[in-house]
């Protein structure tokens, strides 16, 4: 009989899709119809009759239809039971409540829509908001459903993991039979996902309100859209891809990496003969579309928008604002006549592309959000990007200094040039007015490629420590080559890399050395040649919970994965390699970090771990083709899933639970509510950003504690629209007493002071400095080189006059401290140049009148005191400004009380019972607890002196009954010292001795630990030999005193041995 | 007859088969050579096309065999035929096959005259 072409094309089509290799189609599809026309005999042709017997004829050659049906339907299952066990992982170990860092910012905004720091994560917000309306109105549970939402982000990450694994293992068996396949794939996309999900990196920013767990969605989503791309050729997806990157930009660029490697895919599809040239170049178009999508539509475009909108104000004197509309519909118009043209012209290229133009773009629009907040003018609302000029800058983070990349000066080179290169605007009340102007600085001395750039005190004796130079020395090129290699890739990079694949030594922060924070094996001899013997390791690195030992395993199953793809299948090897270098290494390339982080920064690059989670899929085919090779398929196959999964999934997890178990840590919500507590009524409270400022915005704005007191941080206190808030009502705090007008403090206006040396001895009253530093006369100015004028600070010995009746009217002071009031406070400030911040802290001096209380936060770096020193007081975590006599005594200002009120805070207002509670203690959570312990030892160490050794009793009390006791390192000992001191001294004699006794136990451990060490390796523990040696010291010495015999022989007969070894 | 009867058995003799068709013929197709396989055994022996494609790709992929694709009927024929690596591989298997069914017999206790 004779096929007509359409039965023919049928049969054609099944084939295509069922044949597993597609070459052979034009084979079988001959073979068919040759068949069918020499012995059909019946003149009818069933085609589902054909179908079936191709399914059966042809099994070993085709996927059929139920084949892959059944494979995409488990595929899809163990995909969402793995989503559901990563879930609950993750809300088993969730955080209740906020964190530390800057998670009680982003859901203090997100809960109440704010603008928080640059450059800002609508989208999170968002996300967070829909998540907060689960607490239904109870506004302690607000933190627990953000947090929540991080955990479904994440869960939702190893979902699209697996699918991502499954996909490409898919994809290196293609030319196989899915059926004979299913089990491999299966199995290697769950130990690949299982793994990310038991991560050190990825778990901790999983369980707290974080934008790392969406922007590892927004990862995961965008490389997963271009693998089903590819599967179907299907160019939707491109359109998907474009919308998920522009959607991105609204939580963290970090998303926008992905597109290195998405062009890479993009290219050996679609590519005839593919080429290491063709590679390169498809690489070099994915930085461009990175570079585009980052400062062309993230900045240019907002640029583009300010500047018209600058034409339409200045020039033509329209409303603020038209011109960016009239910019965003021209450019809308553009793109909609664009894609008509593209339509009418059948170019199907430029339809595409202006498509996902126009996705993207729409994605991006998140941050109209932003500019809509910040007119709200909420509490937060961090440089206030309330038109297109502010919010132009707030997306290109200009309030962060920018570091030089490819050609810049190093740490000791000298400025020679200031060039001016453009305006600063502001927003006045008519039109946009110059503010100033941008600066590039030129230097003397300067390199390619610098990587040693800080010029900051502390990082250029890190540098010179680091590369060894001596003083007067600059780093040649190969000494900057050579930083960048060892510190910013092998210690910023590599070492996070292997804390979650190889072993972390602990969790306390690692500064290069060889004592915290490191990578290790868990291989004993491997590690003693980095970290120095590791055999009886001390309790510091043994007992802490962040000591986690993996023996390399997934980093070696990772290593294990490379090697099989790159047998198999390089194109696959080469797009996961992409990924994972631009989500690792080339952020180490473009951020060139600086020295010294104030914590550890692993959370950039989980990205890349993320991509090394693939080849540890990868690794369990390298095993199990092993193993099948040496015993049966199925014996094989059990074997090497047994392996893989308690070698590496089983012990990530088992070794990495204990320390991110957040499950009963409230205590950052306890720390801000006592340090709010720790403040009088309707108190002002100077702070400096992070941990003293987030956790407290997110008690008085989520929480509603303690409202009255009105938190500044200093950090913000130089931008204008902040203190145009500081100036309004917030919540129950009253507006500041700030005399100045906003002309005076506008942006561009009295940014800095310089000191000029006018000769001045006696003090000069506040009231009157702030009259000429505010002064618009020109006899009150400088000059300055280029002809314009500027305030000044003449003097640097400052005085407030004091009424003692005022402070005694305002509850300032008790009436009976009259006499200890001093006429005037006198101080000195000894920055080189004040700068606005320091103004408006001069104007709420001079003008609070004592009205409101007014607090330093105790962990500000000390030029924020302003040299106020000594009038400082603790009466819990901050101290209080108090215009009192020292009755001559040179006593620093940490052991300085205002004993009564202070004894009556820790008393009744303060509660430290959450360190207790918390079945993990973090590295914050432990600094909290140091400096409470040092607070109530001063506290009751006063009260003693004072001779009121019942309230020191019942501070001791407390403190001994919720403050935790144990040792994490060696400088832990100083405050048992105080503790035990106090404790003998009250009499209380049993605990005195408990803690004495515990603290030498750790500290014999860890000296002895320390002397067992080679000569090099234990040079490194120089500062905590001497300080163990000095606590060993003086428990002799207090032992002694208190007649302790039995302690005081021990800790002698530790000190005896001791100094021989060490 | 059903085309699973000697499945075990054909799947060691594939090879030997289609190379034996090869050297008689000068080019076949797959179809070709079910058809002919089908007839010298009298229906006896029914090639399957899950086994045969395989098989016939895999002596392509060793280079025992050279492929050429041709257009037939307006479709793309492809035609096999033994290489000159083939050629001189036949006449080895074929002895090698003989001496192995010779001992098989021997083993099985077969009449020898039946091989």
């Amino acid at each position: 009989m004779k096929l007509s072409v359409l039965q023919k094309q049928e049969i054609r089509r099944y084939l295509e899709e069922v044949t597993i290799v597609k070459s052979n189609c034009d084979e079988l599809f001959d073979h068919i119809i040759t068949d069918l026309e020499h012995n059909a005999s019946s003149d009818k042709l069933d085609i589902e009759e054909v179908k079936k017997c191709i399914d059966v004829e042809f099994d070993d050659l085709i996927n059929t239809e139920q084949e892959r049906r059944d494979f995409r339907r488990i595929n899809t299952l163990v995909g969402f039971a793995l989503f559901f066990f990563a879930l609950i992982v993750y809300w088993l170990s969730m955080e209740p409540t906020v964190s530390f860092w800057d998670c009680g910012e982003f859901i203090a905004a997100a809960f109440k829509m704010e603008v928080g720091h640059q450059p800002g994560a609508p989208i999170f917000l968002i996300l967070g908001k829909m998540f907060s309306l689960f607490a239904f109105g109870e506004t302690s549970n607000i933190a627990y459903w953000v947090n929540f939402s991080a955990a479904c982000s994440s869960a939702a990450t190893i979902l699209f993991l697996f699918w991502t694994i499954t996909a490409l293992v898919a994809k290196a068996y293609r030319n196989e039979k899915i059926k004979s396949k299913t089990k491999s794939i299966i199995i290697a996309g769950v130990i690949g996902a299982l793994a990310y999900t038991f991560s050190d990196t990825f778990w901790f920013s999983a369980v707290e309100a974080e934008v790392y767990a969406l922007s590892s969605l927004f990862t995961a989503i965008t490389f997963w859209a271009i693998l089903k791309w590819e599967d179907a050729i299907n160019d939707r997806w491109l359109i998907f891809i474009a919308f998920m990157i522009g959607l991105s930009t609204g939580v963290h660029l970090l998303s926008l990496l992905t597109i290195p490697a998405i062009t890479l895919v993009y290219y050996y599809r679609k590519s005839n003969g593919i080429t290491a040239l063709g590679t390169v170049k498809a690489l070099l178009v994915g930085c461009a579309i990175v570079a585009v999508v980052q400062f062309g539509m993230i900045q240019y475009f907002v640029l583009g928008a300010f500047k018209l909108d600058l034409l339409f104000v200045n020039v033509f004197g329209f409303s603020f604002g038209l011109g960016a509309l009239f910019y965003i519909v021209l450019f809308s118009f553009l793109l909609f006549f664009g894609i008509q043209y593209s339509i009418r012209k059948h170019n199907y290229k430029l339809n595409l592309g202006l498509i996902c133009t126009a996705f993207l773009l729409l994605g991006f629009s998140s941050y109209t959000i932003i500019l809509l907040r910040a007119n709200a003018k909420p509490t937060i609302n961090l440089s206030n990007p309330d038109n297109i000029y502010s919010l132009y800058n707030y997306l290109g983070r200009t309030n962060y200094q920018s570091t030089p990349l490819l050609y810049g000066h190093t740490f000791d080179a000298e400025s020679i040039d200031n060039e001016v290169t453009g305006n600063l605007y502001r927003k006045g009340e008519r039109d946009y007015e110059i503010a100033g102007n941008k600066y590039k600085t030129s230097y003397d001395k300067n390199l390619l490629f610098p990587r040693t750039y800080s010029q900051k005190p502390q990082h250029i004796d890190f540098y010179k420590e680091w590369m060894g130079l001596g003083d007067g020395e600059t780093p040649t090129f190969s000494d900057n080559l050579g930083f960048f290699a060892s510190w910013q890739v092998g210690v910023m990079y590599w070492r996070y890399f292997l804390w979650n694949f190889s072993g972390r030594q602990n969790d306390i922060q690692g500064y290069g050395d060889i004592k915290n924070g490191n990578w290790i094996t868990g291989i004993k001899p491997l590690d003693a040649i980095r970290l120095g013997s590791q055999t009886d390791l001390p309790p510091s690195i043994i007992a802490n919970e962040g000591h986690n030992v993996f023996y390399g395993l997934p980093f070696l199953l990772g290593i294990g994965g490379i090697f099989w793809l790159f047998r198999r299948n390089k194109q696959i090897g080469i797009t996961i390699a992409t990924l994972f270098f631009f989500t690792g290494i080339a952020i180490i390339l473009y951020l060139n970090q600086d020295p010294l982080q104030v914590r550890e920064r692993d959370y950039a690059y989980a990205g890349s771990f993320y991509a090394f989670a693939i080849f540890i899929g990868f690794g369990f085919l390298l095993v199990k083709d092993f193993l099948q090779k040496n015993s049966t398929k199925r014996i094989g196959l059990v074997a090497a899933t047994v392996i893989c999964f308690f070698g590496v999934p089983f012990l990530m997890g088992t070794q990495g639970w204990n320390d991110h178990d957040r499950s009963d840590k409230t205590t950052a919500l306890e720390w801000a509510r006592n340090y709010l507590n720790s403040c009088a009524e309707n108190a002002i409270l100077f702070t400096n950003a992070d941990n003293d400022t987030y956790p407290l915005w997110y008690a008085q704005e989520v929480e509603g504690i303690r409202t009255d007191v009105r938190v500044i941080c200093l950090q913000f206190l130089q931008d204008d629209s902040f203190i145009d808030q500081l100036k309004a009502k917030v919540n129950s705090s009253e507006a500041l007493p700030i005399s100045l007008l906003h002309e005076q403090y506008q942006a561009g206006v009295r940014d800095f002071f310089p000191y000029v040396d006018y000769g001045i001895t006696d003090s000069v009253e506040l009231s009157d400095l702030l009259a000429v530093m505010t002064s618009e006369n020109r006899n009150d100015q400088v000059q300055m080189s280029d002809g314009s004028y500027m305030n000044f600070l003449p003097a640097r010995k400052l005085k407030l006059s004091i009424n003692a009746d005022r402070l005694i009217d305002t509850n300032t002071i008790r009436p009976e401290q009259k006499s200890d009031v001093v006429p005037a406070m006198e101080w000195s400030f000894n920055k080189p140049y004040a700068s606005k911040a320091d103004l408006i802290m001069f104007d709420i001096l001079a003008n609070n009148n004592w009205e409101r209380p007014v607090y330093f936060a105790t962990s500000v770096s000390e030029d924020t005191y302003m040299g106020l020193d000594e009038y400082l007081y603790l009466e819990g975590y901050a101290y209080r400004l108090l215009p009192l006599k020292n009755e001559g005594k040179e006593i620093d200002k940490t052991q300085r009380t205002n004993t009564e009120v202070m004894y009556s805070n820790v008393m009744n207002k303060l509660d430290f019972s959450a360190f207790n509670r918390a079945k993990y203690m973090d590295v914050e959570s432990r600094r909290v607890v140091n400096s409470t312990w040092h607070l109530n030892n001063t506290l009751a160490n006063n009260l003693i002196t004072e001779g009121k050794t019942k309230e020191a009793k019942q501070v001791m009390g407390k403190s001994m009954k919720q403050l935790p006791l144990r040792n994490y390192s060696i400088v832990d000992t100083l405050n048992k010292l105080n503790t035990v001191r106090n404790l003998y001294a009250l009499n209380e004699i049993e605990e005195a001795n408990m803690v004495t006794d515990a603290t030498l136990d750790f500290l014999t451990e860890e000296l002895q630990y320390i002397a067992s060490l080679a000569t090099k390796p234990q040079l490194a523990y120089r500062d905590e030999v001497q300080i163990g040696l000095y606590v060993l010291t003086e428990f002799e010495r207090i032992t002694a005193g208190y007649r302790q015999k039995e302690l005081n022989e021990k800790t002698g007969g530790i000190l005896n041995r001791l100094p021989q070894i060490l | 007859m059903n085309s699973t009867k000697y499945k075990g058995l054909l799947k060691g003799s594939l090879q030997i088969i289609i190379l034996k068709l090869l050297q008689n013929n000068d080019r076949m197709y797959g179809y070709e050579i079910t058809q002919v396989v089908k007839e010298i055994t009298n229906g006896e022996i029914l090639l399957t096309e899950g086994a045969l494609y395989p098989a016939l790709h895999k002596l392509e992929k060793e280079g025992l065999l050279t492929a050429s694709v041709e257009l037939v009927d307006n479709r793309a024929r492809k035609y096999y035929a033994l290489s000159e690596k083939g050629r001189a591989k036949v006449k080895v298997k074929l002895n090698e096959t003989k001496s192995f069914m010779g001992n098989l017999a021997l083993l099985l206790n077969l009449n020898p005259k039946m091989a």
